[in-house]
């Protein structure tokens, strides 16, 4: 019988930090031997085996006796919860975002390699253990409280519909950190087009003239995106900041444009004329392209400036134009 | 989804929280060891099990709000606990607090 009893509290001592198990396992086993003696002398006679079993049981399973005496019983607590489970949100759906557009590019353009793209499952699952341990060593270590205090109401982002949305920006932020990895050869997309008889498409050497500037581009639409979304009280800024970006991104293609010759067209079987005729073909199709893209962020840029009139008109305390 | 009975439950668990640890205080006016204490607390009528009494005791002693001190009884060691003059003083302000919450819901109840 006392096997048992011993039994029990070893398994409760072995989840107790050294300084104080043997404290603490003296104290239960004082507690237990006297319920235990108060039911045998209710009972007249010694507990049964099963009796005993079911004495223990009612003290409770031995991981949980011993959790109810840790400093801090859980790894992310109430206070910090709210926290963990934006950061979680966020960090996840720009992860989402990012293997979307890899899925699309994917079943466009055979690419990219399986090789430089890590399975999202993999990606998903070791941010998530990142972010949690992160919030587990502010739980255990930091102030919860502080976090909580950490802000003003003037912080908050306006009640009107005037600005980008969270998710709009997210999606975003994960479809340029795609392009950014391309952009940087992190990773690589197939440039043979299927059934063209090997006909391959090279980046014409303007692109190379202007990767510094699309590069930098990038990182500042990242970077702005991020502004926007941790500190969206800031209007004026996140739109003026938008503005700027947009004209960047509209000046760098104009530049690009005036090149007029876009991608290099090869191919080990195809004719001369024939590849030839592809070669005008694609650059015809490319400065449409591109000529539509500046339409875009020139109107985008205009969208912004607008919004920026509109905050820069209500914040002077005026009424704001409709 | 928790049925009528869970909810009640939870609810009167989060109710009974922060008065079970005025009983203990109050219990711990005089000298004490786990068993006993609550045996005492059980025959007022405040049930409390030995998952959520020990650890309390310990947490109350890292507060400075009890003193504890180990002696064999009945031929076992047995820790005694007692309230600390540090807790006498936290006690009489939390049964201040008791009262003035006590007095103000029940005529909210009853009005």
């Amino acid at each position: 019988m006392s096997d048992l009893i011993e039994r029990y509290l070893g398994a409760i001592a072995r989840e107790l930090s050294e300084r104080q198990r043997a404290d603490i396992t003296a104290e239960l086993r004082d507690e237990l031997m006297s319920q235990i003696e108060g039911r045998e002398e209710r009972l007249g006679r010694p507990l049964t085996e099963g009796e005993l079993e079911g004495a223990l049981r009612d003290f409770g399973n031995p991981v949980v006796v011993a959790g109810r005496y840790r400093r801090i019983p859980h790894l992310i607590g109430p206070q910090i919860f709210p926290f963990w489970w934006q950061t979680t949100k966020v960090t996840m759906t720009v992860i989402a975002a990012v293997y979307v557009v890899l899925i699309v590019l994917a079943l466009l353009t055979q690419g990219p390699h399986e090789r430089d793209v890590p399975s999202p499952v993999l990606v998903l699952g070791f941010t998530f253990g990142v972010i949690t341990f992160g919030f587990a060593l502010i739980e255990r270590y930091g102030n919860p409280e502080k976090l909580a205090r950490r802000w003003r109401p003037d912080g908050l982002p306006p009640a009107g519909g005037k600005t980008k949305g969270r998710f709009e920006i997210l999606v975003e932020m994960g479809m340029t950190a795609v392009a950014l990895a391309w952009w940087s050869g992190l990773i690589h997309f197939q440039n043979t087009m299927p059934g063209t008889g090997g006909l391959q498409v090279d980046l014409a050497p303007v692109w190379t003239v202007w990767f510094w500037p699309i590069l930098a581009y990038m990182v500042v639409e990242l970077l702005v995106n991020a502004h926007a979304l941790l500190r969206p009280a800031r209007v004026i800024v996140n739109s003026g900041l938008a503005v700027a970006r947009n004209l960047a991104g509209a000046a760098i293609l104009y530049n690009v444009r005036l090149d007029g010759h876009f991608v290099e067209v090869s191919s080990p079987t195809l004719p001369l004329d024939v590849l030839a005729r592809m070669q005008a073909s694609f650059d015809r199709g490319f400065n449409f392209a591109i000529g539509v893209t500046i339409a875009v962020f020139l109107a985008l840029a205009a969208l912004e400036a607008w919004r920026l009139r509109g905050h820069v008109v209500s914040q002077s305390g005026a009424p704001a134009a409709a | 989804m928790p049925n009528d009975a869970d909810i009640f439950e939870t609810l009167r668990q989060e109710l009974r929280r922060g008065s079970l640890i005025l009983a203990v205080l109050g219990q711990l006016r005089s000298e004490h060891y786990g068993y006993t204490l609550r045996k005492a607390l059980g025959d007022a009528g405040v049930e409390i099990d030995e998952g959520a009494l020990y650890p309390m005791l310990r947490r109350l002693e890292a507060q400075g709000l009890l003193t504890s001190e180990w002696r064999e009884e009945e031929r076992r060691n047995k820790r005694f606990y007692r309230l600390s003059d540090e807790g006498r003083a936290v006690l009489d302000r939390l049964v201040e607090e008791w009262t003035r919450l006590n007095a103000s819901v029940d005529a909210i109840l009853k009005g």
